[in-house]
């Protein structure tokens, strides 16, 4: 707009210079004041001045010279400008250079920027009206959005808020027929298929909770099964142990009786010879008594240890790890179970072997538990001699070697037969509860499964069985020393 | 009359040389003891035609009162000893099995003494 003005002002100056050039040329000077005036009905002129350039040399030789301007002539008269005046904001100065026969100078037409203002001014109303009128158009098109959607959606939105909480009473006013609507009523269906949701989820819980606690109420006579599976399985194996524990206590009993007897002998005797009045015999007399006594006191022991030794092995364990004679522990079962299958089977008999390590120290154990480890192994170990001895009576010596070593950071138990071996096929599964190869009633099947718990979970050890088919097994216990 | 007493209970000899005090001091018997079947054989090859009567014991380890039974049968030794068998196991299974074995007689633990001396009064 102001370039346009710019440009405007520059042509009619250029108007002016040309009018007053023709009429200057003509030597009318009414014409150049009819082109000077041309402009003077112009609402927006400022003032239009005739500037003259004259040359005025400078020096005496004429070698230089500058171009001295003034004022010639000014429309209105009033105003007295200045002819190097340019542009500023009020006013928009313009010139445009003349040159005649008689004269050169230049139009200077100044217009105010009044006008440019005033359109200006014009343009911001304009805008500000249309833009007044848009907000409003907004405001309106607002006002009905809210209306027609997002009261609704609001609605909608509060109500799906609650029933994100758990209300679902919630129900949508239908307001609209139209999506809104329709949006309102699937939002009740779905409120609807929720709400019934939920209570067959809340049924469903609460059998749920009652097959719990079935299950509960099951696992807890399970445990209780399970432990008196454990107990059984201990007295099962007390009973494997009846013959030579009896054995074993029949032998310091039948001391403690005999040497009473003769004790009671003796001081009979005593008196006698007290009577007599032979006191060296009588001397000789006490002394035997002495011993006697000495020899019953001993045998009494045998049978208490072997009996405080049955008692706890039926024990339930204590889960102590106590410092133990793992050698004293494994000597007691081997003896304890070689007696027990010679009391019950008169034609077996096993060459009992052991090799144990005496620089072995005593190691923290849990002494039920593990000598129940090694009774276990070596009653199977007998009893797999003993089935081998069933099918070859001749040419074969039935042999059991408990071995235990000391191996770095762990002990090493060994139990090795040379009877009919562990088949390839159930070496996997002899740890497993309940897995038995022995007939019906003579084995639980559990013997090895607790074995195995004992040792690896109990004792963070390990047990393993290295077989061969018909030459005999050995099961391998090693203990961590420092456990 | 020797005995020759086969048991793996040490103690054994004791109670015998107390119980038969009278008897040895008498000179009426003499008693060697042997704590296992191979040291009873051992004695017997040494000493023969010593031993007159063998009480032996059948529970022990290693070789067994049967197995040692067996073999003083089978050595046929003159005169033959007579061989008593004592057992804890007082059960039928044992007594049959050491009558076939050729065994004289079969006393069960406890001993009773007085029975014993009665036998061995009989075989002297």
């Amino acid at each position: 707009m102001v370039n346009n003005y710019n440009n405007e002002i520059q042509n009619i100056s250029n108007t002016v210079a040309l009018g007053v050039k023709i009429a200057m040329n003509e030597q009318n000077f009414e014409g150049v004041q009819t082109a000077i005036e041309f402009v003077k009905d112009d609402p927006r002129l400022q003032f239009v001045s005739m500037i003259q350039f004259d040359t005025v040399w400078e020096g005496a030789n004429h070698k230089k010279f500058k171009i001295k301007k003034s004022v010639f002539k000014t429309v209105p008269e009033n105003q007295k400008p200045d002819p190097e005046m340019v542009s500023n904001d009020s006013i928009i100065v313009k010139q445009s250079t003349y040159s005649t026969s008689t004269m050169s100078g230049a139009i200077l037409l100044a217009f105010n920027t009044n006008e440019i203002s005033k359109s200006n001014a014009k343009i911001m109303r304009t805008s500000l009206i249309v833009s007044g009128i848009i907000l409003l158009i907004g405001i309106l098109i607002g006002y009905l959005l809210a209306k027609n959607i997002s009261t609704p959606v609001l609605a909608l939105r509060n109500a799906a808020i609650k029933i994100g909480q758990g209300d679902l009473n919630q129900k949508i006013k239908k307001t609209h027929h139209d999506e809104i609507g329709e949006l309102e009523r699937v939002f009740n269906e779905m409120v609807d298929e929720l709400s019934k949701a939920r209570n067959e989820l809340n049924e469903k819980n609460i059998v749920l909770l009652n097959t719990n606690n079935t299950l509960n109420k099951t696992l807890v006579e399970l445990k209780d099964t399970h432990a008196q599976l454990i107990q059984s399985e201990k007295m099962a194996s007390l009973g494997e142990l009846t013959a030579g524990i009896a054995h074993e206590i029949q032998n310091p009993l039948n001391f403690v009786n005999n040497f009473s007897e003769v004790n009671s002998e003796l001081i009979a005797e005593m008196n006698t010879e007290i009577e007599n009045g032979n006191m060296e015999e009588v001397k000789a007399l006490a002394n035997d008594i002495m011993q006697n006594e000495q020899k019953i006191n001993h045998h009494g022991k045998r049978a208490d240890s072997i009996v405080k030794g049955m008692l706890q092995h039926s024990r339930t364990s204590t889960g102590i790890k106590e410092l133990t004679d793992i050698n004293a522990l494994a000597d007691e079962y081997f003896r304890l179970a070689y007696h027990g299958l010679r009391a019950k089977d008169k034609s077996f008999n096993a060459t009992m072997k052991t090799d144990y390590d005496n620089s072995m120290e005593k190691l923290k154990v849990i002494p039920q538990d593990i000598g129940r480890v090694i009774l276990n192994l070596i009653t199977n170990a007998f009893y797999a001699v003993t089935e081998k001895k069933k099918h070859q009576p001749n040419g074969y010596d039935p042999v059991v070697v408990v071995t235990t070593k000391k191996q770095g950071d762990h002990v090493m138990i060994s139990v090795k037969d040379n009877g009919e071996g562990v088949p390839q096929k159930v070496l996997d599964k002899i740890f497993q509860p309940f897995f038995t190869t022995k007939p019906t009633g003579k084995g639980t099947g559990l013997g090895l499964s607790m074995s195995y718990d004992i040792v690896i979970k109990g004792h963070s050890g390990d047990i393993k069985v290295e077989s061969t088919e018909g030459e005999g097994a050995e099961f391998i216990i090693t203990l961590p020393i420092n456990a | 009359m020797k005995i020759l007493v086969v048991d793996d209970e040490q103690d054994v000899q004791v109670l015998f040389e107390q119980k038969f005090r009278k008897e040895i001091k008498s000179g009426e018997l003499h008693f060697v003891f042997a704590f296992s079947g191979e040291d009873a054989l051992i004695y017997l090859q040494n000493n023969e035609h010593e031993a007159v009567l063998i009480l032996s014991d059948i529970n022990m380890p290693g070789m067994s009162g049967l197995e040692l039974l067996t073999k003083i049968k089978n050595k046929h030794y003159q005169p033959a000893p007579i061989v008593m068998m004592i057992t804890a196991y007082g059960d039928a299974e044992n007594y049959n099995t050491a009558k076939e074995l050729g065994a004289d007689d079969f006393l069960t633990k406890p001993v009773d003494f007085n029975q014993l001396k009665e036998k061995l009064k009989l075989n002297t």
